[in-house]
């Protein structure tokens, strides 16, 4: 079966210039006794960021999406749903706070620029209140990631991670948008 | 045709085991997964993911267990409004798709009969639902969602007089993992 190895701290490292990527998998949310689950289809190309979050089935039940004006969601209905931030939005769609903002640099293996971060004893990356460790493929993509604060946990399970060549001619704003 | 058959489906209390694979195909990119699933009316299934990766749905008639192995989390959640109008419900339920879908028969293909569900409501989350029958034996579901992915089901190594009981559909969480309610 697959290698995995817990990542070191020497395998974090400082954010590159913006990672394209193509990723899909499965994640599952820890809060108290409480838990959600969903597929998921992730994305990041020409600075758009999408997460279709779906059932087992394949069918897309929300999208949430950030561009370089904000961030904003849509329902399987086509019903459009914006918030201030990206936590907020989160909350409202999903029911919990998914960390869009920076879940893309830290599954990059990166930490987020100018905040504050460190390693604990474990090797696992501290910051913005979150610890955050990864598993890996023997092709150094990420296989498990791994967020933890003092009120949930976020577990990302990915069947496919990608990174992609930019490609100039896709959207540069959120499709909903349109 | 397509709808006699979907009646007689309907019907049938024997339950049905097979195995499926489900292609989803959305705007850029399509994904294969494939496993085993089981059927006892009214409201009994098992889907369980096999390739390319482990999971587990189990309706006991109480309740959704939904267990995945990498994230080592079973979520359970109330059986009456977690599985809407998927794939499990639409086999485990008689009425599941006659009281939110209109039925229409089409033409047949390469000996499949069609019969085309569309949601009566706006808001049911598909475009449409396909079921195709080989005669009465059920040979695939294809689902269109508000996004426009695609899901198709194809069915296959069907069991149409499996000797199910209630027993079959009792799951029980793996020790380690963690048991969260939705």
């Amino acid at each position: 079966c697959q290698s995995t190895q817990m990542t070191q701290p020497e395998q974090w490292q400082t954010q590159r210039p913006e990672q394209n990527f193509d990723a899909s998998g499965r994640l599952g949310v820890k809060i108290n006794e409480k838990g959600s689950y969903a597929n998921f289809d992730w994305s990041r190309q020409n600075g758009v960021e999408t997460i279709d979050v779906n059932t087992p089935v394949g069918n897309t039940v929300g999208q949430l999406c950030r561009d370089k004006l904000g961030v904003l969601a849509k329902d399987a209905n086509g019903k459009i749903y914006t918030a201030d931030t990206p936590e907020a939005l989160s909350e409202q769609l999903l029911g919990y706070n998914l960390p869009i903002e920076h879940m893309a640099t830290w599954a990059n293996g990166e930490w987020v620029p100018n905040e504050p971060h460190h390693f604990n004893a474990q090797g696992k990356l501290q910051q913005l209140g979150w610890t955050i460790s990864r598993e890996l493929n023997e092709d150094n993509t990420p296989r498990i990631l791994l967020l933890e604060n003092a009120q949930m946990s976020i577990r990302m399970a990915f069947t496919h991670f990608e990174t992609t060549q930019t490609q100039p001619e896709s959207p540069t704003q959120c499709t909903a948008r349109n | 045709g397509a709808i006699d058959a979907l009646k007689k489906f309907n019907q049938d209390t024997d339950g049905l085991t097979g195995s499926f694979s489900q292609t989803v195909q959305s705007k850029n990119k399509t994904q294969r997964t494939s496993g085993s699933f089981k059927v006892l009316r009214p409201g009994l299934f098992q889907w369980e993911y096999v390739k390319p990766y482990k999971q587990t749905i189990v309706g006991d008639g109480q309740t959704v267990w939904l267990y995945d192995v990498d994230l080592k989390q079973v979520t359970k959640s109330s059986q009456n409004q977690a599985i809407g109008d998927s794939p499990a419900a639409i086999l485990s339920h008689k009425t599941a798709l006659e009281s939110n879908y209109a039925l229409k028969e089409e033409a047949s293909k390469n000996g499949i009969d069609y019969v085309l569900a569309t949601p009566k409501k706006s808001n049911s989350g598909y475009q449409y639902i396909r079921i195709g029958f080989q005669g009465d034996k059920l040979n695939n579901m294809e689902l269109k969602d508000g996004f426009g992915n695609i899901t198709h089901i194809q069915f296959s190594g069907l069991n149409m007089k499996p000797n199910l009981s209630k027993q079959h559909f009792k799951f029980t969480p793996p020790k380690g993992v963690d048991v969260l309610s939705n």
